[in-house]
């Protein structure tokens, strides 16, 4: 077993643990906790998928912007995490049973359909940093896209402070 | 470098982690979170596909941007509906708001 693959097995158990833990705690600062850990192994699967752009706005956004909101945020969200505003509904169960039957037929079929793709052996991260830059201020590449979605963020931010503004 | 089943795999189970939360949490704020751990899970399968597919072109690590950015806007809106709810109503617990079904 390679580098990578233990690398993978850190990473993934800790997304994936604190994924679990993050659902399953009753204390809210500690869910948040979770949350932010679980985006930090994110974070660690995509740098070592070659992606470090990705994974430093994905730890900007995740782990600073959402994760630090939800816990340091304003007056009204911390006292919407008290304990008797948490728990779980009394479907909880049935959840479960969706959850983990959908679960377990996506890797039964990506076990099963034998993916045989395989990573590009001369790929250079340099490289896909470059060629990401490009393609989001190129004219022929996502320039479009990626206005539009800054535009719906900033909507977005815009309507989410006038609700939030008290009358 | 790991197979990309390991990976497809992995972002299935960070998937159902969410569904399970929103499927099984009363309140508003965990729910969000549950939305944002989906998320994370669609961000590893778009990323690794883009890594093991096509990782000539930049347009997995585009999408993936686009993503995140999206996720942004939504937990925002989010967020901030909740807290109107918890300002007019008093309360964060989705089973309590049932006027849309009068």
């Amino acid at each position: 077993m390679g580098l990578q693959q233990i690398l993978f097995i850190i990473f993934g158990t800790i997304a994936l643990g604190a994924a679990v833990a993050a659902v399953v705690l009753r204390n809210a600062f500690h869910s948040a906790l979770a949350l932010a850990g679980s985006c930090l192994g994110v974070t660690g699967l995509l740098v070592l998928l070659g992606a470090p752009i990705v994974a430093g706005v994905q730890a900007l956004v995740f782990i600073g912007g959402i994760a630090a909101l939800i816990r340091f945020g304003p007056a009204p969200l911390r006292e919407m995490t008290r304990q008797d505003q948490l728990g779980h509904n009394r479907w909880w169960w049935a959840g479960v049973v969706v959850a983990a039957a959908l679960c377990a037929v996506i890797v039964w079929m990506v076990f099963g359909v034998g993916l045989d793709l395989a990573p590009d052996p001369a790929f250079i991260p340099s490289g896909s940093i470059e060629a990401l830059g490009i393609s989001l201020v190129s004219v022929e590449g996502f320039v479009l896209p990626l206005v539009v979605i800054v535009l719906i963020l900033g909507v977005a931010l815009a309507g989410a402070a006038r609700l939030v503004r008290r009358q | 470098m790991a197979p990309l089943a390991w990976y497809l795999a992995l972002a299935a189970g960070l998937f159902c982690v969410g569904l399970y939360a929103v499927l099984a949490r009363r309140n508003v704020v965990t729910i969000l979170m549950g939305v944002v751990l989906m998320l994370n899970g669609v961000l590893v399968n778009l990323v690794a596909f883009w890594r093991y597919a096509e990782s000539g072109a930049a347009d997995g690590q585009v999408f993936a941007l686009l993503v995140i950015l999206i996720t942004a806007a939504e937990v925002l809106v989010g967020l901030a509906l909740a807290i109107a709810m918890w300002r007019e109503r008093g309360t964060a617990v989705v089973d309590d708001l049932e006027s849309l079904r009068e």
